[in-house]
């Protein structure tokens, strides 16, 4: 044993009784921020961006998506927890008799856990970043382009289907042809004959 | 610090940073009047001097057993006083400003510079062992 080091924990112990309600406020204030936070980016997540980003995705990858997205909202909430916990320290401790060498025992013991905290958070943290940007690439794979600007134009003999595309004063042109990947069929309405012109979501596959 | 009759505090003792182990000299321990800590009291083993050292219930930090804790079994279970007196190291703190002592001393440790540890503790009112 170093006798410089004992006496001065020895001294570290006997200071510390007047200096733990300044920690004790600090570290609240700490769990408050953190707590505040936390909060708030549940209400964001929850209230405000609702689930309407994933409404459009098929069934399969909207499940898969739902999951990755709670599973990484789970892993930065434990991982935000985590690292507020190592940065002010646990609520809850239970008053105990102090002296020099169990303040040295009790350091070592919060070094050690706080050193897991930390790995615990940033494992937590990383994954979860991983997990919302694999919900992402989900989402963004599974996605259906958005479709043309489909319109079905009735004429005085029969009807076509198809997108609109920039049309004349006496005109109604459509591409046809264009969702089935084939090659766009330019098609031009004379004006007279047009008797409706209704936006459409898809068109029939063209025989 | 009063001197027992029967150690004799010797006041020549020249200040020197001595380990001196563990004390054989008896030392017995009490709760303060306020209820807030203990007080361990004896005799110095380098001087003989009558020394005390109080101990007062604290927050070591911001810490606690937390979920993992509660969860896991076997949790290391708080120590008690009595053991948490043992294990610490005690320092004279006679009162009396021995020769060639260093010019900055902290001001509840004046005393020989000795140090020791605890074999056995009583409780001041005989419950302890």
């Amino acid at each position: 044993m170093n006798l410089e080091s004992d006496r001065r924990w020895d001294q570290l112990a006997d200071e510390l009784e007047f200096t733990q309600l300044g920690e004790l406020r600090r570290q609240a204030e700490g769990w408050r921020s953190g707590l505040t936070g936390l909060a708030a980016l549940l209400s964001v997540l929850v209230v405000l961006k609702g689930r309407d980003d994933l409404a459009g995705l098929p069934a399969t990858a909207r499940v898969v998506a739902s999951g990755l997205l709670a599973l990484a909202f789970l892993l930065l909430v434990a991982g935000s927890v985590l690292a507020t916990r190592a940065a002010h320290g646990r609520m809850g401790d239970r008053s105990q008799l102090l002296g020099g060498q169990a303040l040295r025992r009790w350091t070592v013991r919060e070094l050690d856990r706080l050193a897991g905290a930390l790995r615990r958070a940033a494992f937590c943290c990383c994954a979860g970043i991983l997990l919302a940007a694999a919900a992402v690439a989900v989402a963004w794979s599974t996605t259906e382009s958005a479709p043309d600007h489909l319109v079905r134009v009735g004429t005085t003999t029969g009807e076509r289907c198809g997108a609109l595309l920039p049309s004349g004063p006496d005109t109604v042109v459509l591409g046809v042809g264009a969702t089935d990947g084939g090659a766009t069929e330019r098609v031009v309405l004379p004006g007279p004959t047009v008797t409706s012109v209704t936006p459409v979501s898809s068109c029939p596959a063209q025989g | 610090m009063s001197d027992g009759p029967a150690h004799g505090h010797d006041f020549d003792t020249v200040y020197a940073d001595v380990d001196k182990g563990c004390a054989t000299t008896r030392f017995t321990w009490r709760d303060t009047d306020d209820g807030l800590g203990v007080v361990v009291e004896g005799h110095c083993p380098q001087c003989r001097g009558r020394t005390a050292r109080e101990f007062r219930r604290a927050l070591p930090g911001t810490g606690a057993k937390g979920l993992p804790g509660w969860l896991r079994r076997g949790a290391p279970r708080p120590e008690t006083d009595e053991e948490v007196l043992r294990a610490e190291r005690y320092f004279c703190a006679c009162g009396h400003p021995h020769p060639n002592r260093p010019a900055e001393t902290y001001p509840g440790r004046v005393g020989c510079g000795a140090s020791w540890t605890l074999g056995e503790v009583d409780r001041s009112d005989g419950s302890g062992t």
